[in-house]
């Protein structure tokens, strides 16, 4: 269970103080895939940092299975996030001198133990890249960019996926796979926490929320 | 997948970056390597041009050495050795010294370890009347020379005289019309001439030599001398104050003078001439040495520069690259790779510039310093600096690039991540 409580984060920039979030409180159960609509600037991606252990909150707490991360050293909070969270991002950001396999492999840089080739050619494969196994991300189309970034999240099975516009820059050929997988994870017993502005994603979704202003 | 695969995938993506990094490495290690090549070059020809003038003096020496121990021994003995008592003045006025010593001295100097003087001649001098033939001569009885047990016998200056004969100067057998093989009577003992000499001009011309037991018999003498003759030998050095020591520390019954001073005048030329080659020798080295002192003073200049600027270049690279890959670290900072995980990125891409660096840089280096020096060889190949640079490129690349490693492990990953 993630339990976001009261958070606040403020950006000051050009003497512009900016509350990005202000007193945001939320809860999310183990298989609970939440989709969070709101328009841009609305703090969704400081949500999405802050609940993956990336951006420390102004104030609250950030509860996974009752740790508050925060409480964690950074370098602790590093071994958290490699055990229990996946990220994707609408940028991808995938390593550009390394193939979608080793992308995927990405991870592995974090954790003690690999994971056994066929499960990671099982993953690659359910999101349709066998194909494209040592293609570098400048070979490939933005979709299977995200595929690869979606893999690459998944590869340790974590406890939450936090995703940022996922579905930003891809064809509803994409969107749809992306999707499918965001909710077979889901039903899987992960917990997803969607940002986006695509209504589609409310299908899917088990509950939806709308942040209009931190 | 680990850092060290992606270390090396991100160098062969970014070949440019990584081959400015080494070029700095190589540029840094050369320098060092070059400098360090040419002031062994240096003293490698220093060497040889020095072993080369000494063999050159040495042989000249030698030569001139071998020259005056001739000239020497033509001038014939050098030294007389008399006893203590015999007054100066009157040697030089009857030609011959009057005073006696025992004939065992001689023996006794020859067993000495004396390392000044060679070729020693007993003899037992006197002016008499050669009652036969009514002449004043000059008596000499010699028994050749006496070799030294402790050395290795040389070619005698004089040969002995044999019983029974004799050896006229000059004036007495041109005078008295003696022959070789002729039989004349001498103080009223028989001897047969055995050689008659050419005209020398002093002294010897009107000399008589026989054996010198005959003549200690026939003026009554059995036993003694009354000199030494003795040849100083300069090619062990010492002046006539030593000889006249280690003389006198055998023989202290004796005194020493010196006879014929051109002799000692060529020495002194001959000592003059080794002194000025030696000079010469020192002035070379002098010359080199000031050389080498031009050429370190312009490497510790010219080091520290070029080491300081590949650091710096090396610094500006890795800042570079770390900005460049800020996407990178962001997503490997989220996927929960640790600080100092990001950090060995960087710092092993460093590693293996220094490395790479230190082997390319020393060979060239190596190949320029010898090229430039003028000496290529694979002598120079120095292990020790070898493993030097080895060690100590990498460090200096190391160094470099922390303070951008350090920056990209503190790099704040939500900033990239939500910029982007």
């Amino acid at each position: 269970m993630i339990y976001i409580d009261n958070i606040s984060k403020k950006y000051t920039k050009e003497n512009k103080t900016i509350h990005a979030l202000d007193n945001f409180s939320l809860t999310l159960e183990k298989g609970e895939f939440l989709a969070i609509h709101g328009p841009s600037g609305c703090g969704k991606t400081t949500l999405l940092l802050i609940a993956g252990g990336l951006l420390h909150p102004d104030q609250g707490r950030i509860l996974i299975d009752s740790e508050n991360i925060y409480d964690l050293s950074a370098e602790k909070r590093a071994v958290f996030r490699a055990k229990n969270i996946g990220f994707v991002f609408q940028q991808y950001h995938l390593i550009p001198y390394l193939t979608v396999l080793e992308n995927v492999q990405v991870p592995a840089l974090a954790q003690k133990k690999d994971v056994p080739e066929n499960e990671i050619y099982e993953l690659i494969e359910s999101l349709g890249l066998k194909e494209r196994l040592q293609h570098t991300p400048a070979e490939l189309s933005a979709g299977e960019k995200q595929r690869t970034a979606l893999a690459r999240a998944l590869l340790y099975n974590p406890k939450i996926l936090l995703a940022d516009e996922i579905t930003g820059n891809l064809d509803q050929g994409n969107v749809e796979i992306v999707m499918n997988c965001l909710a077979d994870y889901s039903a899987h017993g992960g917990t997803v926490l969607l940002v986006t502005h695509d209504k589609n994603a409310n299908r899917l979704a088990h509950r939806t929320i709308y942040i209009e202003k931190g | 997948m680990n850092i060290s695969t992606l270390v090396i995938k991100e160098m062969k993506r970014r070949k440019l970056n990584f081959f400015l990094g080494l070029l700095s490495v190589v540029f840094a290690v050369t320098t060092v390597t070059g400098a360090l090549t040419m002031l062994q070059v240096h003293d490698h020809k220093t060497n040889e041009i020095i072993t080369e003038k000494e063999a050159e003096t040495h042989e000249r020496m030698a030569l001139l050495e071998d020259d005056y121990r001739k000239i020497m021994k033509k001038l014939g003995f050098n030294l007389l050795i008399l006893p203590k008592d015999q007054n100066i003045s009157d040697l030089f006025a009857n030609d011959f010294a009057s005073k006696l010593m025992p004939e065992s001295y001689v023996d006794s100097l020859a067993a000495s370890r004396s390392m000044l003087i060679r070729h020693l001649l007993p003899s037992l001098q006197q002016k008499i009347e050669w009652p036969e033939k009514r002449r004043t001569i000059i008596l000499i009885g010699i028994r050749g020379e006496v070799p030294f047990l402790h050395k290795d016998p040389k070619e005698p200056m004089m040969i002995a005289v044999p019983k029974g004969t004799m050896v006229t100067g000059f004036e007495l057998h041109d005078k008295l019309g003696l022959k070789q093989g002729d039989e004349v009577e001498l103080l009223g003992r028989k001897f047969k001439v055995g050689k008659c000499n050419e005209p020398r001009g002093n002294k010897d011309d009107i000399t008589i030599w026989i054996n010198l037991q005959e003549a200690q018999e026939l003026l009554n003498k059995q036993g003694k001398i009354n000199a030494i003759l003795a040849l100083k030998c300069f090619c062990s050095g010492g002046n006539q104050a030593q000889v006249r020591e280690e003389v006198q520390s055998v023989l202290p019954g004796t005194q020493v003078i010196e006879r014929g001073s051109k002799v000692f005048l060529r020495a002194e030329a001959r000592a003059r001439a080794a002194k000025e080659a030696q000079d010469a020798i020192q002035a070379e080295k002098r010359h080199r040495n000031k050389l080498r002192n031009q050429l370190e003073k312009f490497a510790s200049i010219l080091v520290p520069l070029v080491l300081l600027s590949s650091v710096l270049w090396i610094t500006f690279l890795f800042i570079g690259n770390v900005s460049e890959r800020k996407s990178e670290i962001g997503i490997l900072r989220a996927v929960g790779v640790k600080e100092k995980s990001i950090m060995r990125l960087f710092l092993l891409k460093a590693l293996l510039i220094g490395i790479f660096g230190a082997v390319i840089g020393y060979l060239l280096g190596l190949v320029i310093g010898s090229v430039w020096g003028g000496l290529f060889s694979f002598s120079l190949f120095n292990l020790y600096l070898f493993l030097l640079v080895l060690l100590c490129a990498p460090l200096l690349s190391l160094l470099a690039a922390y303070i951008p490693a350090a920056m990209a492990a503190r790099q704040d990953p939500a900033e990239v991540l939500r910029e982007e």
